[in-house]
């Protein structure tokens, strides 16, 4: 072993025992408030705030069912389709916007409304529009679309004029000006964008299956434990959001590092 | 031979050239002058990437060759992939025989930002070279070389026989390229 590698795995083992540290800190936090509520309120306590342990116990019993997969993978998928949406017709009106004045001067407006409107009000409209099967994929796609658009179109505007206009004495054309001078520069900005609209895709989408409860949602079973007071379970289907969106973020940084480095 | 005519040019308020005319004739001609005084315009209004106001240029082959005044070399791409970027498809492979002309052949793998200013400015030389451009439009070809290192690229621009204009300050470069001089402001 070469000393620079075993100088990055410690580096690395550092940190995994600095994060495992912070999670040990924030459990006994948790942990310590939850106690805490138990003594105030002796009765029902665990409809307030859970300890880890019972939370951790639902999930594990959760975990078990074959529902609970399905749950899961629905919801994944529906978000995971509203975000690949999202993310080509962002990028897409971004390129229009910059290329067409006219196009500019109808969507800006247009897309800035919509990242300004509560998402709340366009889950309840498109509930009505499209029926509750659509809705969370929809919802995504509509709060991923204006990150994207913002981010790509001011990449695009902010490309090197000097290389812009090298790649045209040299006579590159269009295929070869957008491979080789717009997309390596663009890339950083939109993948940066994808991984702040992923966030606001999970969170707008799960917030559109509690308003709308479809069949095999998180958010239809967050929508349940409200009702029926279940708090450990909004605690566990929670748990399982951050896992899945820490998972979905990863594998997305893990796929555009590869394409980056076959390049 | 490239002929101007009565050229005016003028950005803005700040007019670059007023009734130039001037010929050029087949070999290399440097263009020489203090700064400011339209050497790089020329250059411009040469390839086309601006337009006269006034006069006529007339006998420009085309398409030109420009190593622009900066490097503008793509800084994601190798000095190969930098080279290759503008010869056919067919041809990407003989980036490196460029490349090597240029006193580069081992450095085909390396980003600009790993290069130093001079070496930079090769790669951006072996594109104008690699470039089937009919005439050459170079732009202080040589800054940030060395007088060794200037005098062999020097060799190299007479060696390839394209018909060249060469914005220079250093008088010494113009005699190794044993070209015609053409000196403008004053």
């Amino acid at each position: 072993m070469t000393t620079s590698t075993s100088t990055s795995l410690r580096h690395k083992g550092k940190q995994i025992g600095k994060s495992l540290a912070a999670f040990v800190f924030w459990m006994l936090v948790w942990q310590l408030a939850s106690a805490l509520v138990g003594r105030f309120v002796p009765i029902g306590a665990e409809l307030i705030l859970p300890g880890p342990l019972p939370v951790a116990r639902t999930l594990a019993d959760l975990a078990q069912t074959a529902a609970f997969w399905r749950t899961a993978g629905g919801t994944l998928l529906r978000i995971f389709c509203g975000f690949a949406a999202g993310v080509v017709l962002g990028t897409l009106l971004a390129a229009l916007t910059v290329r067409s004045r006219i196009a500019d001067t109808l969507l800006s407006p247009l897309i800035r409304t919509v990242r300004a409107t509560p998402v709340a009000s366009f889950i309840i409209l498109a509930l009505l529009w499209i029926g509750k099967v659509r809705v969370p994929a929809f919802i995504s796609m509509l709060m991923v679309i204006p990150v994207l658009w913002s981010g790509v179109a001011a990449a695009i505007r902010n490309v090197d004029p000097g290389l812009t206009e090298m790649a045209r004495t040299y006579g590159f054309g269009r295929g070869r000006t957008l491979r080789l001078v717009y997309v390596p520069a663009v890339f950083p900005h939109w993948n940066a964008a994808c991984v702040t609209a992923l966030g606001l895709a999970w969170k707008s989408g799960v917030a559109a299956e509690v308003l709308c409860a479809p069949r095999l949602a998180i958010g239809t079973e967050l929508y349940y434990s409200k009702i029926y007071l279940e708090t450990p379970a909004l605690f566990a289907w929670t748990a399982v959001v951050i896992v899945l969106s820490f998972i979905l973020e990863k594998g997305f940084e893990a796929l555009m590092g590869r394409w980056v480095r076959t390049r | 031979m490239i002929s101007i005519r009565n050229l005016t040019f003028a950005y803005g308020d700040k007019s670059v050239f007023a009734d130039f005319s001037a010929e050029l004739g087949a070999g290399i001609t440097c263009v020489t002058g203090p700064s400011g005084a339209g050497k790089t315009t020329l250059l411009r209004l040469l390839a086309g990437l601006e337009t006269p106001q006034g006069g006529v240029l007339k006998g420009v082959p085309a398409p030109v060759s420009f190593l622009f005044q900066e490097d503008r070399l793509l800084p994601w791409c190798t000095a190969a992939e930098n080279v290759a970027a503008v010869l056919p498809a067919r041809e990407k492979a003989r980036a490196k025989d460029f490349l090597a002309a240029v006193e580069l052949g081992g450095e085909a793998d390396r980003r600009p930002s790993e290069l130093s200013g001079g070496q930079c400015r090769r790669i951006a030389l072996a594109r104008a070279l690699a470039y089937p451009g009919a005439l050459l439009l170079l732009d202080e070809p040589f800054k940030g070389l060395d007088p060794a290192l200037t005098e062999r690229m020097c060799a190299l621009l007479r060696a390839d026989g394209r018909p060249a204009v060469v914005v220079t300050h250093d008088h010494g470069a113009a005699a190794l390229l044993n070209a015609a001089e053409l000196a403008i402001g004053a």
